[in-house]
């Protein structure tokens, strides 16, 4: 047992010499064991001195509420600081949500929150579908329902028509005794069905806006035990809901929506094998001494490896960072066809004797991420430590004595999670098995043209639309390195720019012999001034570098441009840590150097003199050209977005 | 031992409902409504923690 009062001691000694890596290390372990409101002040004050000496994301939280939140911030800030998130939170006026929302002079528009949190109680919203819900007769138990679901549409709608922060919407939660007891389980009349109702009325109206997203406090609530969730003395007193540990579950929960919110999200998951991925040890049990199946023990671990499938298919790859002997390591897998896992679904593995450290930064290069973008799964404290102190940005899981509680500890890991999915994501695994094949094919090739050739690149460029914003939002937040302007643009962002006039943004898909790579590229124009395109994005996935696709990218801009009638196309470099790959790109395509700043260099290219030719190995797809009114051309039919057409339609 | 309400301007309801979370917290006791409208001085809150059975040293 962790003595609390000797581990404050240590951590102020590391804090006062400066250890800061350890004092983090400390406070981490302090908080695991002892989260409690008493403490939740001594850790954020820490966290506060090391601002500055270790690498945070900030992130501004309004909290919206029509219950006592006040003790629950101390504990979200706690809870925020372990996933490296750097949390300034404000609650607004007790129960008035709605005019904060509705209100464009409401301090929070002022606030400029990154996430609105409504955290808001079904006896709060919906008095009728609690407590005198036995009084109300079937046709005004509907009417409630719609004119709650239509006040948060409308709340919403408002609200998001004058900012763009992230929305988490509270869903309602069921009572812990029904009005009508057993009788609600049965057909008709049924307050927990009104509930339901309600909240599969929110998660259509998050639905119907970008970057509005459900927190499941039901989900929670019921999770925890509805039993001992609501603490209703005091609710009485001082309409505080919560008991203690729920307030530190509502906080720790709060935390694994705002992690993908705020970008924290891993990459990659890098797992052990031995005791991790099975029972036993290959190198000392042997191939058939090892167990990971539905009996006891093996179920522990058939647990872990269908937790870690699920975490495959949200597009987090796997990787393997095992001490053995690779041979075994592979025999283990061939020995036993009937694990969830195999050898397939790894998309890279280091499996020898050399440091884990080292290891996983090679595992970091050959899928081409940030090793902070790596999270660590292994059973054996020590190394985790070690891991932890060597390389401080990755997420090394923390895991109980128990391998039964592993798979647990794997699924409420918050930078596992995501809030959007794409079917790059689910494919995001079989990508990387085929791209084996395109490295394999590149090798073989006798020069550089040949190879483009026999990749058979189809390139397929359309504008933004409903079904691509996840994706094309994911892709500015994520790609560093081929990306000339690195602006990050969360989903409402791209769907207001594409809805910008003078403004285009589009897509670029790539498919070639080997499969379909998905949406690999994103291009926002503007007309800045007339005659001129200016290119505010231009960014490709790592996934088509060096292979010409920027070309033909570029091509389609400068020949749209043209038709329009424009003058110039003009794009900026803005230089950082990690876009050297794109540095050349206008120069090699012709454009003329400008202007240079301290942020960068801008580019123009003269759409009289000199133009963009899209290389014969490439099929291109693109929007038709505009008709420009300059140009007199009369037939080309532009190609509206749903998007647009929706936009227009609300 | 005489810090109260009174004598510490910046202690208003929301600080009292902190202490009394934590003081429940810390020491895994559940004060009733009528307690938590008594602790209105660290003397007072010593006394019924004391009352409670729990051994605390307060300066």
């Amino acid at each position: 047992m962790i003595d609390r009062d000797q581990l404050r001691r240590q951590i102020e000694d590391d804090l006062a010499a400066q250890h800061f890596p350890a004092a983090r290390a400390g406070l981490e372990r302090l908080w695991s064991a002892h989260p409690s409101a008493a403490l939740a002040g001594f850790v954020n004050g820490c966290y506060e001195r090391l601002r500055g000496h270790a690498t945070f994301s900030p992130l501004r939280v309004a909290v919206l509420r029509s219950f006592t939140v006040e003790p629950v911030l101390p504990l979200l800030r706690a809870m925020a600081w372990m996933q490296r998130l750097d949390v300034t939170v404000k609650a607004g006026e007790f129960n008035a949500y709605a005019p904060e929302l509705l209100d464009p002079q409401s301090w929070v528009h002022g606030f400029a929150p990154d996430v609105v949190i409504l955290a808001v109680q079904t006896r709060d919203v919906a008095p009728d579908l609690w407590d005198n819900f036995a009084d109300r007769k079937a046709d005004e138990v509907q009417a409630t329902v719609r004119q709650v679901l239509d006040d948060f549409r409308n709340q919403v709608r408002v609200f998001r028509s004058r900012s763009q922060a992230y929305v988490l919407l509270h869903t309602l939660e069921l009572p812990e005794h029904p009005s009508r007891g057993i009788l609600d389980a049965q057909a008709g009349g049924s307050q927990a069905e009104a509930v339901r109702a309600v909240n599969d009325g929110l998660r259509r109206i998050a639905g119907e806006f970008s970057g509005v997203y459900l927190f499941d406090y039901d989900a929670l609530a019921a999770a925890r035990g509805r039993a001992g969730w609501r603490d209703e003395q005091r609710f009485a007193t001082v309409k505080l809901p919560l008991r203690a540990e729920s307030m530190l579950a509502l906080a720790r929960e709060w935390v694994r929506y705002l992690c993908p919110l705020a970008g924290r999200s891993a990459k990659v998951l890098a797992v052990d094998l031995d005791n991790t991925l099975w029972g036993g040890v290959v190198a000392e049990d042997g191939v058939t001494g090892i167990h990971a199946d539905r009996e006891h023990p093996g179920i522990a671990w058939w647990n872990v490896q269908r937790a870690l499938l699920d975490v495959k298919r949200r597009g987090i790859l796997l990787a393997i960072c095992s001490k053995n002997n690779r041979e075994d390591a592979l025999e283990a897998f061939r020995a036993h066809p009937g694990m969830p896992l195999h050898l397939e679904d790894f998309a890279a593995d280091r499996i020898n004797w050399v440091d884990k450290p080292a290891n996983l930064r090679e595992i970091a290069t050959e899928l081409n991420i940030g090793v902070d973008s790596i999270a660590f799964l292994d059973d054996n404290p020590t190394e985790r430590d070690r891991v932890q102190r060597e390389l401080p940005g990755i997420t090394v899981i923390d895991l109980p004595d128990d391998p039964m509680g592993f798979a647990a500890a794997i699924r409420a890991c918050p930078v596992l999670e995501r809030l959007a999915a794409s079917e790059e994501d689910a494919e995001r695994s079989r990508y990387y098995a085929e791209q084996r094949q395109r490295a394999t094919a590149q090798e073989s090739a006798a020069n550089v043209e040949e190879f483009y050739r026999s990749l058979f690149q189809k390139v397929e460029i359309a504008r933004l639309s409903t079904s691509t914003l996840a994706r094309a939002s994911q892709l500015t937040q994520k790609t560093n390195q081929f990306n000339v302007t690195t602006r990050r643009y969360s989903e409402q962002q791209i769907a207001a720019l594409a809805e910008t006039p003078g403004c285009d943004v589009y897509t670029v898909r790539v498919k070639d012999r080997f499969g379909d790579n998905g949406l690999v590229g994103v291009m926002i124009t503007r007309e800045a001034e007339p005659g001129v395109c200016e290119i505010d994005t231009f960014l490709m996935s790592c996934r088509v570098i060096a292979r010409t696709v920027e070309t033909a990218m570029l091509s389609f801009l400068a020949d749209e441009s043209r038709a329009r009638g424009l003058a110039a196309l003009r794009g900026w470099f803005l230089p950082t840590a990690k876009n050297a790959p794109a540095a050349d790109l206008y120069r090699k395509h012709g454009f003329e150097a400008g202007a240079a700043s301290v942020a960068g260099s801008c580019w123009t290219l003269d759409l009289v003199r000199a133009e963009v030719i899209c290389p014969d190995w490439i099929e291109l797809t693109a929007p038709h050209a505009e008709a420009s009114p300059a140009s007199g051309q009369t037939g080309g039919h532009s190609q509206a977005s749903e998007y647009f057409e929706r936009a227009n339609a609300q | 031992m005489q810090s109260s309400p009174e004598t510490i301007p910046s202690w208003d309801s929301l600080q009292h409902l902190n202490l009394v979370l934590a003081l429940e917290q810390e020491f895994r006791i559940q004060f009733t409504p009528e307690e938590v409208e008594q602790l209105l001085s660290v003397e007072v809150a010593a006394n019924v923690l004391e009352e409670k059975r729990v051994a605390c040293e307060v300066s």
